[in-house]
């Protein structure tokens, strides 16, 4: 389904208001990694529709599992009954600008065909849980392919292919009776064996610093405080 | 046709692996209103299965929204082919899950798929209208409720059908002053039907949301320091679910994240520390009948008289830490996500202590309502924020603060309770843990620590 079915689909309509349609179809793959060995291989493919509807000026949202082209319809008509219980906090209208046509991500792939990099993280788990004072080294790297084809009542269409990658890395160092842990995480559209380096070196080499490490006083005041991480003012 | 598909899937599978396969048909409504206006409306309707095989100790798993035979057979081609070709795993587990054939009926009296959207708005607006008092700046009511029908199989045979329904009804109430917001929430949900609307009086809990509320007005923040406290059940449920029940499921044991590895039989808390998780509570929001691996719902004592007693373990943590304790606790969020081990109703059970619990404290701090917080299972640090506190001076509740957060170590904590009341409630709410989002209750009745860590200014 693209953006000319969900467009005829529209026009189509007999409601008097306004509607945005969107559909996703998703797939992605992932591994997990627990104690240094894999444990869990994951595919899976989503495919659901988003009907958005203003109606004298309320706004509903209904969302569904999309098979095929009737499915839409029966969305809409969701969307139209309960629009008029809907937010009259929202915009009057849909989008009349046509988006900046977006290429398709050519360098996102699935896992299955990410058979190289896979094996690397797989690796490098493996030899890292077996270094000194790291107890557990557990990671999950997925790579998702999602396509968006939308369209609404002002004619405006889109369709869209994005790709990405997630790695997280969550380490537990131990000495003796001391215990600590330590995590990163990387999002990405592609990734090389550089990033996978980075990702794990850093998520144990947190854990390590922090074995032997002290409770923070308590102070009573103000104290001045360095953010480390540009991250952190996510 | 949901028991069709599984018995297909039961036929492709082998006798050397162990295999299940969740049905999930979900529908769900969420009505957001903010003082008086409705800002959001939204219903969402969706189907769809999850299969996992397991061989030689690995997973292999694949779903799809697709609910056919074909599909099925798909999913399972390529859950297979993700695990071909992998080195054997140290793990040789064998999985024995727990034969149930049962299909169960709705035990709920009012579905809310027959009450009408209209009859929805107006508890939402009775709530809303009853919290607007005199000096609250602002009301927000949040409802959602949403029908899952589960039919889950496995290898072994089992087929188990049952519904759950999550009505819920949040309240947030925020008061203004000298540029400082503050805000205390209300919420009522259960695994129930709209009777739970009916049976209480929602106009009460919007009144006190707000009369709460109106108490922080000027309410200055907490010293920090290390205080004796006394938690309120909301607080109570936080810390039992956050700070320790985290760390009972064996996901993380066996990965080695927790800090309850190889504690079983240890004493990990005060004497007078019994922590439960039950999911038969009837009607409330965690419970369940079966969890997602087919193995019936049981009440499982975590921890008692201050002993680690138990894990919650799935059908493969049960089998690898050699404890033949398969207490259900697999839960998944949908049909396409892997069930991994989860709290349901977790509290600190009712004590005996039946005197003043504020009385024989000079100077402390009584936490009241859970606002945020986070826990690391692997080192057992945590951290929470209280919607807010009272000081507590020779025995008595005095001034209201703000600002007040509880951290620690979490089995320090657990050693310095001395004193657990007997009246128990359970809040409800939601709990994420590896991007899944599970209903769940919290709670206890209120309980005095000693020498505590608070957080203020």
């Amino acid at each position: 389904m693209d953006s000319e079915d969900i467009r005829r689909v529209i026009d189509a309509l007999k409601y008097k208001a306004k509607f945005e349609i969107f559909v996703v179809t998703s797939s992605g793959e992932s591994i997990e990694i627990e104690k240094g060995e894999l444990k869990y291989v994951y595919t899976g493919d989503i495919s659901t529709a988003s009907v958005r509807c203003i109606l004298d000026k309320r706004s509903s949202v209904a969302n569904g599992k999309i098979e095929k082209i009737n499915d839409l319809k029966d969305l809409t008509e969701q969307a139209y009954k309960l629009a008029r219980f809907g937010s009259t906090d929202t915009q009057s209208d849909f989008s009349n600008k046509q988006p900046r046509i977006l290429s398709a991500d050519k360098n996102g792939r699935p896992i299955s065909k990410n058979k190289n990099i896979t094996d690397y993280i797989i690796k490098s788990a493996a030899e890292l849980n077996r270094s000194d004072k790291i107890y557990s080294v557990n990671v999950y790297f997925s790579t998702n392919s999602t396509k968006i084809s939308g369209a609404n009542t002002n004619g405006i269409t889109v369709d869209r292919t994005d790709s990405s990658i997630a790695l997280n890395s969550s380490v537990i160092a131990k000495d003796g009776n001391d215990q600590a842990s330590g995590g990163w995480s990387t999002d990405a559209v592609d990734i090389s064996k550089a990033d996978v380096d980075e990702n794990l070196g850093k998520a144990s080499k947190m854990a390590v610093s922090m074995l032997k490490s002290r409770q923070a006083p308590t102070v009573r005041g103000q104290l001045q405080i360095l953010l480390y991480n540009p991250l952190y003012f996510c | 046709m949901d028991e069709d598909i599984i018995r297909h899937f039961s036929s492709l599978t082998s006798t050397d692996e162990y295999a299940d396969i969740r049905i999930g048909r979900y529908s769900a409504l969420n009505i957001l209103m903010e003082d008086g206006k409705t800002k959001e409306v939204s219903e969402s309707k969706g189907d769809g299965f999850g299969i996992r095989i397991y061989k030689q100790g690995r997973y292999g798993l694949a779903s799809s929204t697709r609910l056919t035979k074909r599909a099925v057979e798909e999913a399972v081609e390529k859950a297979r082919k993700l695990l071909r070709n992998q080195v054997p795993s140290r793990n040789k587990t064998k999985i024995e899950p727990e034969y149930n054939n049962m299909r169960l009926k709705p035990r709920w009296k009012e579905s809310t798929e027959e009450v009408g959207i209209e009859e929805k708005f107006r508890v939402l607006r009775s709530c809303a209208d009853a919290a607007k008092l005199k000096g609250i700046s602002s009301v927000s009511v949040d409802y959602s409720d949403g029908i899952t029908e589960w039919t889950i199989g496995s290898t072994a045979g089992n087929i188990v059908s049952f519904s759950e329904s999550h009505p819920r009804l949040l309240v947030s109430s925020f008061v203004r002053k000298d540029g400082i917001t503050q805000a205390v929430r209300k919420s009522i949900g259960g695994n129930i039907g709209f009777e739970i609307f009916r049976n209480n009086d929602l106009e009460k809990l919007g009144r006190t949301a707000s009369t709460e509320a109106l108490n922080l007005l000027d309410a200055k923040p907490v010293k920090g320091g290390r205080y004796d406290v006394v938690l309120d059940y909301s607080m109570t449920g936080v810390y039992t679910h956050e700070a320790f029940g985290h760390a009972t499921e064996a996901d993380g044991i066996v990965a080695g994240t927790s800090i309850l590895e190889g504690k079983i039989g240890q004493r990990v808390g005060a004497e007078i520390v019994n922590i439960i998780d039950d999911p038969t509570i009837p009607g409330a929001r965690g419970s369940f009948a079966f969890d997602q691996e087919g193995t019936k719902a049981k009440r499982r004592i975590l921890v008692g008289n201050g002993v680690l007693l138990s894990y919650l373990e799935s059908l493969e943590t049960a089998g690898i830490l050699d404890r033949n304790e398969k207490n259900g606790a697999a839960r998944g969020m949908t049909p396409f996500n892997n069930p991994i081990p989860r709290m349901s109703n977790t509290f600190i059970a009712p004590g005996d202590f039946d005197e003043d619990i504020f009385e024989d404290i000079k100077l402390g701090v009584s936490f009241y309502g859970f606002q945020y917080g986070y826990t690391d299972p692997g080192s057992g640090k945590f951290m929470f924020k209280a919607q807010y506190g009272r000081m507590i001076r020779n025995g008595k509740l005095a001034e209201y603060v703000r600002d007040a957060a509880l951290s620690g170590y979490t089995l320090d904590v657990l050693k310095r309770i001395d004193a657990v009341g007997r009246d128990m409630r359970l809040d409800d709410g939601t709990c994420g843990k590896s991007g899944q989002w599970v209903p769940v209750t919290s709670g206890g009745p209120d309980i005095r620590i000693r020498g505590v860590v608070v957080g203020g200014q």
